[in-house]
């Protein structure tokens, strides 16, 4: 079971698009750049430029700067092949503002998302990553993290700190 | 109380399952049954029942785009908040809704 999730969840977060010591990052422009190269290079998105419109298309929209130093942008359109995340982790922090808001950001997800609808599994990689981000727990797991398989398995073995979103329960 | 909740953004991704995350987990803390129905990419999951709905003591829409189905709760006042007030302190947004709901 946990072989079968980690083969999954490392097909949207591969190697190549984690980078655990962004440098020379100071600022959102740079981080959605280099982390979009990432993504480009590892085969997720056929356009680079029309994927970054997209991103850019969703910051006008609100906020994606999360509170406790993390920041998900993302863009959803048809140049996207599949579900996919870069990960940069940014040990001093950058700054990262919004039209609506904004603050220091340490860990930074870049999702592409396909524009069709999907219930495919590597959509439930992101939302299990969304969630995941909630707890502590999980936030210190990343941030301990040396290697792109401690990364792997804080995600997979963050399972017990989801809630049961599934029944009515206190 | 008896709490049903829908959550829901424009790409259907990280607000959505991030709130719907925050908010269950605060409202479990602060002692409340929860059920969420997502509205999200992989489109509806945890459908709420009408029963669910017509026994819940309060509505939370945790949304910032049009609630799908929203005919379910014609008998009910929903309280719309922003998702990413769940996301930014869960507790305090919770709270939020539950005053907003006595007015």
């Amino acid at each position: 079971m946990v072989e079968s999730q980690f083969l999954k969840i490392s097909e949207v977060i591969r190697p190549e698009t984690v980078d655990l010591n962004l440098k020379d990052i100071e600022n959102k422009d740079q981080a959605i750049h280099y982390l979009t190269g990432l993504l480009d290079d590892a085969g997720l998105i056929i356009d680079k430029q029309a994927y970054i419109d997209s991103v850019y298309e969703r910051e006008s929209m609100g906020p994606t700067y999360m509170e406790n130093f993390i920041a998900i942008p993302h863009g959803k359109c048809d140049t996207v092949k599949q579900a996919g995340i870069a990960f940069g982790r940014s040990k001093n922090g950058f700054d990262y503002q919004t039209s609506l808001g904004g603050g220091t950001v340490k860990l930074i997800f870049l999702l592409a998302i396909p524009n069709r609808m999907s219930g495919d599994a590597y959509m439930a990689v992101l939302a299990r990553l969304a969630r995941l981000l909630v707890h502590e727990e999980f936030r210190n797991g990343l941030y301990a993290a040396e290697t792109y398989e401690d990364v792997m398995m804080a995600i997979v073995n963050g399972e017990h700190l989801l809630e049961d979103l599934s029944e009515s329960k206190s | 109380m008896k709490i049903v909740a829908i959550s829901a953004c424009a790409a259907g991704i990280a607000h959505t399952y991030m709130s719907a995350e925050a908010l269950t987990k605060s409202a479990r803390e602060a002692g409340d049954e929860i059920k969420i129905e997502i509205q999200g990419s992989m489109g509806i999951e945890n459908r709420l029942t009408q029963e669910e709905i017509d026994e819940a003591d309060l509505v939370i829409f945790a949304v910032n785009i049009t609630v799908e189905n929203r005919s379910r709760f014609t008998e009910k006042e929903p309280v719309i908040i922003d998702p990413g007030k769940f996301i930014a302190n869960g507790a305090k947004a919770l709270q939020k809704a539950k005053d907003m709901a006595k007015k």
